[in-house]
């Protein structure tokens, strides 16, 4: 017998004393409280895990999108002032600057107007601006996207070919030129901000439904008599509909940005209507001077994207679990 | 202290940090192994016996905390306090592993006699026309046909047999005295498999390697294997030569692993006996035998407290219960056994009639 | 029910192909000899009549085209019979073209030739709305069982998919379906609100044969259903696949690459090697006495946990040497010359057909090989060895 395999060796064992007993091939509880000591690693480890805030915080987040919506809501009634009133006494105020008539929170612009009253009055148009569009642009992506994927053949090719047409387009050249066609209104910038985001949704979906397609329980569904609607209704639909959540976190900030964009060449939202995008682009020209005429409302936007990734984040999350 | 033992693993543990607290990947795990000796790791996904070959070259599972504790030493070199640097220098040169998937084992993108090559100027001496030769030398070893010319291609120019062969060539490129395979040959067809163990099996015996052989299969442990033992959920719960394991099982857990696969000549009048449940996924440090929830003999005690290993020397399960206790309530399970051990005698003694009575016995009309 | 069995026609029934039926032969499980399969599902309700082939397929071929562009035949003119209630296995290894076959059978991929009668209806040139209406008796359980449940449904919608997608029963009866199968599986009913990511593998293997056989299908094809499981789950499955059988008489088109699982789950056995079946015979008999080479190495590889195994690893090793070809390149004549120690000059250029081999008096027992007498003969050898 070339060895002893049933035989503990604890020769060497230097670090710790000796186990006692005849069990010594598993560690007792004296052997886990060593091991259970013996890392700095468990110690941050435990830190990261166990915060208070831990798990939680999308309560934050909740909270941010909650504040935004609840002004878009009341539409402006919310304000501490009122966004229009010009003080001219009271110009380019910066933050938490007091004058007569209270705190201005966020301070003012070159014309007196309390900048966070504007914010708060801008919520509205912004987030209808931004949800309706992308809504739309992300319903004809998927459509697209889901019948080159699902059905191919020539749809796919027709589909497809045009999708590349409109990648192909400079696009921000292009919705100018629309928008001084058929004159700068909300309405023309909610039926044109789609273009900018659909034909990439279209690709996205497209591509995860050749993925889709092939997983076996797609092709299960199949195997037991279910039709292309209800393989798309069933199954297609409901596993696309995490990557649509991603698509739509993502192309809001890019719908907001570009109506801002379209807005500060006088091809998008004009005054007196306001958005965040107007705001930021009103401010540009006092960068120099009153920094938070951008930064403010560029950090709203910023919240308020960070706030619906987070918490598609977290929804994802509990889904799974 | 310089050791015989080309191996000694003590109270090996390994613990990861999870969201949902620490889990054991592997809980106080010991073995040695002697220089040439094989050793079959037998157990099913998530027993620990992959974590602990591993953990013996310093690899771990990407963006997880991972505390490792006990000791393991190649020929009384301490490898969990090695640096990176000095398992690199083990890795590969001492310990060769093959690994289950030889797709994702070998680089895509170059030449599988590139990938030999590199491995030998990095821990051997050899020049480049040396590291050349030797390359081609050992492609043909593991039976690559027309080695010379195969250097040159890429590996998804290999069917999986081959490129398995491949895994193993670059494996024992720098005549490692140990040679790790995990699940090397589940992922193959079983004609191909059989060739696998069969080259395993002899490179062992020409090199003179130690192997350890990881596997859920104790077909491929009978196949390639001295001695055996079997993990349940980060635990060895019995040990011993392979002939012993396999013809005599003190553990209930082995004995059910043995007693539900199906085989081929074992007539089916009867149906399976699986082992009921399934293993924890998650292993948490808890009092008891692990395997008692699942386990038809378990009592209280084996709840409440861990089991002790049984003494012997060649042969030893971690069981409250004895062996002679089991088989009697067992009794399929102890006159598979020992029909099983009886065959084997058989089988040496005269191996063709043994395999013929084999056959009668599944003809006969029932 | 009434059953028209139609009798294949059309041109390839005439032809040299392989003739899958035991013509005129005596019902199997005649001889004395043949009634060791242990268990036989639906025999006792119909025993006296032969039981009749719930499929067969008939010169069947299918090719794909690969990434290069080349096309290869993965099914080359197959020929086989399911009859009601039993199971057939279908063995081979990667490449051997029996998944392709089975999906061909479910007609999830396009054939290139041959026939498909299920149940009496011929599925080749079916349009898809008839073809919906037939797959309500033909199910199918994968091998992945993660990837064959839909993460996003509920365990109770999943497993009573195909009565909605038929329109079989109201929302309410298919919950109480759905919990009643739940509990057939094993499985306890409360899981129906659950999402399948919650389920260990063999769970939801579980649910993907309580789906399968919801709409009490005659036929399911099994696809590997136990390669992806841990082998103490494996055999809980196994038992629930012959449970499920005895209890709702439904015929089983079993394919995997275990051997033993085959053996322990069929009644026939077809091996297939490169896109062609080379024998065929009741479980019993392919397994004492395999006559193509082959089944033999296929035989010989399967390594039972016994310490005698080492010597069959060298025997097993020796009956197949090398690799399968590819299928870009098909050897002429027999296509397992290449491998096969016993091939010669006629084997190289004559492709053997698959017939009858001759002293077999229980019938059924076929093999595609010139010289199955000397394979079948060596066998103590081969194995002493």
């Amino acid at each position: 017998m070339p060895n002893n395999p049933a035989t503990p060796h604890r020769r060497g064992l230097g670090r710790r004393g000796p186990v006692p007993g005849r069990n010594g091939l598993v560690p007792d509880r004296r052997d886990r409280r060593a091991i259970r000591r013996s890392g700095a690693v468990a110690g941050s480890q435990r830190r990261l895990s166990t915060g208070p805030l831990r798990g939680r915080l999308w309560i934050l987040w909740v909270v941010v999108l909650g504040v935004v919506a609840l002004w878009a809501v009341t539409g402006g009634r919310l304000a501490p002032f009122d966004p229009y009133a010009q003080v001219p006494a009271a110009r380019l105020l910066p933050p938490l600057a007091r004058t007569a008539d209270g705190t201005h929170l966020l301070g003012t612009d070159a014309l007196g107007r309390d900048l966070f009253s504007q914010i708060v009055v801008a919520a509205r148009l912004t987030l209808f601006i931004g949800t309706a569009a992308t809504v739309i642009g992300l319903v004809i992506g998927a459509v697209v996207g889901v019948c080159a994927g699902y059905f191919g053949g020539w749809s796919d090719r027709v589909l497809m070919r045009l999708t590349e047409a409109q990648t192909a387009l400079p696009m921000f050249l292009f919705a100018i030129l629309l928008m001084a066609v058929a004159g700068a209104s909300v309405t023309n910038l909610v039926i044109l901000l789609p273009t900018f985001i659909w034909p990439t949704v279209a690709r996205v979906i497209r591509a995860e439904t050749l993925r889709l397609r092939a997983e076996p329980f797609v092709v299960g569904a199949v195997a037991l008599g279910a039709n292309g609607r209800q393989v798309v209704v069933n199954h297609l639909l409901p596993n696309l509909a995490p990557r649509l959540g991603v698509l739509f976190v993502i192309d809001v900030g890019q719908i907001v940005l570009a109506e801002a964009g379209l807005s500060f060449l006088g091809a998008g939202v004009q005054e007196p209507d306001l958005t965040w995008g107007v705001l930021i682009s009103e401010g540009r020209p006092y960068l120099a001077v009153a920094w938070w005429l951008t930064v403010m409302p560029g950090l709203f936007l910023a919240a308020v994207v960070l706030a619906v990734n987070m918490l598609s984040r977290e929804m994802e999350r509990r889904s799974q679990s | 202290m310089t050791s015989a033992r080309l191996l000694e693993v003590d109270e090996l543990s390994v613990v990861f940090s999870t969201a949902r607290g620490e889990v054991y990947g592997v809980d106080g795990v010991s073995f040695t192994l002697d220089h040439g000796e094989t050793l079959g790791v037998v157990g099913e996904s998530g027993s620990g016996k992959s974590v602990t070959a591993t953990s013996l070259i310093g690899v771990r599972p990407p963006l997880t905390r991972v505390r490792t504790s006990g000791s393991a030493r190649l020929e009384g070199r301490e490898l969990l306090d090695m640096s990176e640097a000095e398992l690199r220098g083990i890795r590969g040169a001492e310990i060769g592993y093959v690994f289950q998937d030889p797709m994702t084992a070998l680089d895509p993108s170059i030449p599988v006699g590139n990938q030999i090559v590199e491995t030998l100027l990095v821990h051997t001496g050899l020049d480049k026309a040396g590291a050349q030769r030797r390359a081609v030398e050992l492609l043909d070893m593991v039976g690559i046909p027309n080695a010379a010319a195969s250097t040159r291609n890429l590996p998804d120019q290999f069917s999986g047999g081959m490129r398995q062969r491949i895994l193993v060539a670059l494996a024992i490129s720098c005549r490692p005295k140990l040679l790790i395979a995990d699940e090397a040959t589940t992922a193959l067809d079983p004609t191909v498999q059989t060739q696998i163990l069969a080259l395993l099996r002899s490179l062992c015996r020409e090199l003179s390697m130690a192997m350890i052989m990881i596997t859920h299969d104790f077909g491929v442990v009978a196949a390639t294997c001295d001695r055996v033992q079997v993990m349940y959920a980060g635990r060895i719960v019995e040990r011993g030569s392979v002939a012993d394991v396999l013809t005599g099982p003190r553990h209930p857990y082995t004995a059910g692993l043995l007693r539900l696969a199906p085989r081929l000549e074992i007539n089916h009048h009867h149906r399976l006996r699986p082992i009921p449940g399934r293993a924890p996924t998650a292993i948490r440090n808890e009092p008891g035998c692990r395997f008692s929830p699942r386990c038809e003999f378990a009592d209280d005690r084996c709840h409440r407290e861990e089991p002790p290993w049984s003494d012997g020397l060649t042969h030893a399960s971690a069981c409250w219960r004895n062996p002679a206790e089991l088989a009697s309530r067992d009794g399929g399970q102890a006159e598979l056994a020992s029909r099983d051990g009886g065959q084997a005698e058989l089988a040496s003694r005269d191996r063709g009639q043994a395999e013929s009575t084999m056959l009668d016995r599944d003809r006969e009309p029932r | 029910m009434t059953q028209a069995v139609s009798e294949p026609t059309g041109p390839g029934a005439g032809s040299v192909g392989p003739q899958p039926t035991s013509a005129g032969s005596a019902p199997p499980s005649a001889g004395p000899g043949a009634g060791s399969a242990a268990w036989r599902p639906g025999s006792s309700a119909r025993r006296a009549d032969r039981p009749l082939p719930i499929l067969r397929v008939q010169d069947l071929v299918v090719r794909h085209r690969t990434g290069t562009g080349t096309e290869i035949t993965a099914v080359d003119g197959v020929s086989l019979e399911v009859r009601a209630g039993e199971t057939l296995g279908l063995v081979g290894e990667s490449g051997c073209g029996k998944s392709s076959l089975a999906n061909a059978v479910l007609r999830l991929i396009p054939t290139a030739g041959g026939s498909i009668v299920f149940d009496g209806e011929e599925l080749v040139g079916r349009s898809s709305a008839e073809l919906r209406r037939i797959r309500r008796h033909l199910q199918v359980v994968f091998q992945d069982p993660r990837g064959s449940l839909d993460p996003r449904m509920r365990l109770g919608d999943i497993v009573t998919e195909a009565l909605k997608v038929h329109g079989m029963n109201s929302r309410r009866e298919r919950r109480s379906i759905a919990a009643e199968r739940l509990t057939e599986v094993g499985l306890d009913p409360s899981l129906a609100h659950r999402r399948p990511a919650q389920l260990s593998g063999g769970q939801q293997q579980r649910v993907a044969v309580a789906r399968a056989l919801v709409t009490q299908p005659r036929l399911v094809v099994l696809d590997e259903p136990v390669s992806a499981l841990d082998v103490s789950v494996q055999a809980q499955v196994i038992n629930l696949l012959q449970d499920m059988q005895q209890a709702h008489a439904v015929a089983y088109l079993f394919i995997a690459h275990n051997l033993a699982v085959v053996r322990h789950l069929s009644h026939r056995v077809a091996v297939m090697y490169l896109g062609k079946i080379v024998e065929q015979a009741p479980a019993h008999n392919l397994f004492a006495r395999p006559a193509h080479p082959y089944t033999k190495a296929l035989v010989a590889s399967v390594l039972p946990p016994r310490p005698d195994v080492r010597q069959r690893l060298e025997a097993a090793r020796r009956l197949a040497p090398g690799e399968v070809p590819s299928l870009t390149a098909v050897p002429p004549g027999c296509r397992y010359h290449t491998r096969c120690p016993f091939a010669d000059v006629r084997c190289r250029n004559e492709e053997p057909v698959l017939s009858r081999i001759a002293g077999d008096h229980a019938g059924g027992h076929r093999v595609a090989c010139h010289h199955w007498e000397r394979a079948q003969a060596a066998m103590p050898q081969v194995r002493a060895h």
